[in-house]
């Protein structure tokens, strides 16, 4: 196989994974890892710095529409960034003093328990209409999206602040303990303890991966794991189908996005207890 | 897109196109009194929030941002692969051609610093102008967050 075959698959596959990581705002490591490590045997730390560069494009190419069509909830994904980001500060300095194999069985547990409670609010689409949060409420996190599934406003109110931060900090520490994308556990965070819409969910946990994976794409740079050959036709890939994902995103019903979240969720606490076990 | 962002509450004083008819004293009702009604003592609801000029300004600022970083980034990026490619015609065969393992493994050269970026920009070498489109890219967020605070 020449380089142009290798840009022209791994084109073709970027974009699916840029489709699948902005519907349900992950970073789309999820497919471009796999796709490097197994198919095209690709060294795994190539294939992480690949992956970093498929969650900001990803985040970037995916938020860009949804910040302008209101999808994201600015406030909420402004003030959650500060607890990823302390987690991943955090878990960048015990990197070295915690068992990495245990703590890929549990956040595998924590994963595949999050796919269970998600499943089981598949047919709970009722935004909250009162919060009694008070910092929600101190700090207007409340909002509206425009549902085109559905064609009209949809206001929600939100609650949960603090244990939406503490998974938040749980979130960027494991990120960055683990290297592994963040987004399946920021999506849970807002949808099961804030009480956010799942596509305002997903559409803030996508606006938020982006800062969380930048604050590590810069030490992957430094060590050589960006490789330009690989790295090109997965950010131009991904940029594309993000772009795409965007806009399907406002069409499908919040049960389909719960439903594909799931199934994505099952496939990576698979791999977590795979790398924790074996 | 929707032009009114407004949520459609039949709390919320003006809208007469409310489907439910509102009952008596609903046109005066504050959210907060309508909060209390609906079994709460101090809650919030999104009617709280009519409308927020700052947010928007905000949003839009970001979304450009975000929008020119993509862009730039992308342009660069491919218009290094296709210099890659012109440089190395080797590279663009279907069949026949240099393996693609001699670029993807960890020892094969390409820049990883700023000095290096640098010197294989000089030297036109279209993986330069890919890893400076890459570096845009990364630096996206982070100037979002820049302008967005």
């Amino acid at each position: 196989m020449t380089p142009l075959d290798l840009v022209i698959l791994l084109f073709i596959i970027s974009i699916a994974a840029g489709v699948l990581g902005s519907l349900i705002g992950l970073g789309g490591g999820v497919v471009v890892v796999p796709v490097l490590t197994l198919l095209f045997h690709v060294d795994i730390r190539l294939a992480i710095g690949a992956s970093i560069v498929s969650v900001i494009a990803t985040s970037s190419g995916a938020a860009a529409a949804y910040v302008r069509e209101r999808m994201t909830n600015l406030r909420v994904g402004m003030f959650l960034e500060i607890a990823t980001t302390t987690g991943a500060v955090t878990g960048a300095y015990l990197t070295t003093l915690l068992p990495a194999r245990a703590l890929f069985v549990l956040f595998g547990v924590v994963l595949a328990y999050s796919a269970v409670a998600t499943y089981r609010k598949r047919h709970a689409d009722q935004p909250l209409a009162v919060s009694h949060d008070r910092i929600a409420n101190a700090l207007r996190f409340h909002g509206a999206y425009y549902d085109e599934a559905v064609g009209k406003e949809i206001p929600y109110a939100v609650t949960g602040t603090l244990p939406g931060l503490g998974m938040m900090y749980v979130a960027g520490l494991v990120s960055a303990l683990l290297g592994i994308g963040s987004g399946a556990l920021k999506v849970p965070a807002m949808d099961l303890a804030m009480h956010l819409p799942m596509k305002v969910s997903t559409a803030t946990s996508n606006f938020m991966i982006g800062v969380t994976a930048a604050a590590s794409a810069g030490v992957y740079f430094a060590r050589g794991q960006i490789d330009p050959i690989i790295a090109a036709p997965v950010a131009a890939g991904v940029l594309g189908g993000a772009t795409v994902g965007a806009r399907v995103l406002g069409k499908i019903e919040n049960k389909v996005v719960r439903l594909i979240f799931v199934v994505v969720l099952i496939v990576i606490a698979l791999e977590m207890f795979q790398r924790g076990v074996l | 897109m929707t032009e009114s962002s407004e949520p459609t509450q039949p709390a919320s004083p003006g809208t007469g196109s409310g489907a439910a008819a509102p009952g008596p004293g609903a046109l005066t009702a504050t959210p907060d009194v309508v909060a209390a009604a609906e079994g709460g003592v101090a809650g919030g609801s999104p009617s709280d929030i009519p409308d927020d000029p700052v947010l928007h300004k905000l949003e839009t600022v970001v979304s450009w941002v975000l929008r020119i970083g993509v862009v730039l980034a992308v342009a660069i990026v491919l218009a290094g692969l296709i210099m890659t490619f012109l440089n190395h015609p080797d590279y663009s065969r279907l069949t026949h051609g240099v393996r693609y393992q001699a670029l993807t493994s960890p020892h094969s050269p390409f820049p990883h610093t700023v000095g290096q970026l640098g010197r294989a920009l000089a030297a036109g070498e279209g993986r330069g102008v890919i890893v400076l489109g890459l570096v845009v890219l990364l630096a996206t967020p982070v100037l979002r967050v820049g302008t967005g605070r």
